[in-house]
């Protein structure tokens, strides 16, 4: 059983014939030897990545099209840009706020400036020390749990694409 | 639906339009798809890796990244989706084999029950294919790409000519001498063994 589209001239050489007959027997084999369900666990598997970018050129239209990537990478910027806003405002509130204190003859209200930001600090220091160990072991498990599902997603998406040129 | 059922290979118009679909999120489409493929890249990258799970890893990238591409825009269909489907194939398994930097040097009892599996009858004709097995992984790169994408792919000529961006005649030629190549090596392998069971001579 072939797929062979084609045939060659020297198939009437009988020992290379018969040893082509026997490559496409092993090859039968090797597509037989498949696990069973091997298609609907791909299937499964890569089904969303196909469903969440659902566009296709066919050579002669064009369809409207949707990079994958897009959606991948969109969201990420919005929250780094808020969060470099974030920093950026405390750093300066509390640079002003030691620079207010400067003036003053009296050192008093910039020690007290700056202490409020370090009571908040200890304050959390000390939510954070009140933590019981199984709580740290959970968030900790969790944590390696998400950055091993991540790495198995970039394993099967994105590291080997480098190659593949689209026809 | 599988491509390696006689008469099941789908015309170009139907694949277009399973593509088409599969790229718009049918799910239905998408399954008929990897059906019809899934299997001719596993036993390509069975040949090579020589390990089922590893194999089966292979054979679910590509089609990760068949599906990225596919929805993503940057297939467009003229015809060639084969073509493409297995250059990323190869691509997979050179990763793959570059990782691991394994080259198989021992027989593969899974071979055997694929063989009776193939409705290989005899337990001759199964070694005979143990042999040829091997005879095909000693052969060099070249000549092992293109027997592999033949029989194990089970892609036409033209396709394989047109995958590896050489003419058709230069293809058909090193077709030729891999075969002659394989030939010449399982004849030393059975003479040296002092038998000879099945493999052409």
């Amino acid at each position: 059983m072939t797929n062979h589209t084609n045939t060659t001239p020297w198939d009437s050489d009988p020992s290379l014939k018969d040893l082509s007959g026997s490559l496409d027997r092993l090859g039968q084999a090797e597509r037989q030897a498949a696990p069973a369900g091997l298609a609907d666990r791909i299937a499964a598997a890569t089904m969303p990545k196909a469903a969440a970018a659902p566009n296709l050129r066919i050579a002669g239209t064009q369809i409207e099209t949707a990079p994958a990537t897009a959606a991948r990478i969109g969201p990420r910027i919005p929250m780094r840009l808020a969060a470099a806003i974030g920093l950026a405002a405390t750093v300066g509130a509390a640079f002003m706020a030691v620079r207010s204190g400067t003036p003053s003859p009296d050192p008093a209200p910039a020690i007290v400036a700056v202490s409020h930001p370090v009571e908040d600090w200890l304050t959390a220091a000390e939510l954070w020390a009140d933590f019981s160990g199984d709580e740290l072991s959970t968030l900790t498990a969790r944590a390696s749990s998400l950055s091993s599902s991540l790495d198995e997603s970039w394993i099967t998406t994105d590291l080997f694409s480098e190659e593949e040129d689209s026809l | 639906m599988a491509a390696d059922e006689p008469g099941k290979r789908p015309t170009d118009p139907q694949l277009s339009g399973v593509l088409a679909r599969a790229a718009a999120g049918d799910g239905v489409a998408w399954h008929t798809l990897v059906e019809l493929y899934s299997h001719r890249v596993f036993a390509l990258a069975r040949s090579r890796v020589r390990d089922v799970h590893l194999a089966e890893e292979i054979t679910q990238s590509v089609f990760a990244t068949i599906a990225i591409k596919l929805g993503s825009g940057e297939y467009t269909e003229q015809g060639r989706f084969e073509q493409w489907l297995f250059r990323v194939a190869m691509n997979r398994v050179r990763d793959s084999i570059r990782r691991s930097r394994r080259r198989p040097d021992h027989a593969d009892a899974g071979i055997l029950e694929s063989a009776a599996a193939a409705d290989v009858e005899s337990a001759s004709d199964a070694a005979s294919l143990a042999a040829l097995r091997e005879a095909v992984a000693r052969l060099p790169e070249a000549d092992r790409e293109v027997i592999e994408l033949r029989h194990h792919g089970g892609l036409g000529f033209n396709q394989i000519a047109e995958m590896l961006d050489e003419p058709l005649g230069t293809l058909l030629a090193r077709h030729h001498r891999a075969l002659k190549k394989l030939k010449a090596m399982i004849e030393a392998g059975t003479a040296s063994a002092g038998s000879a069971r099945g493999i052409p001579s």
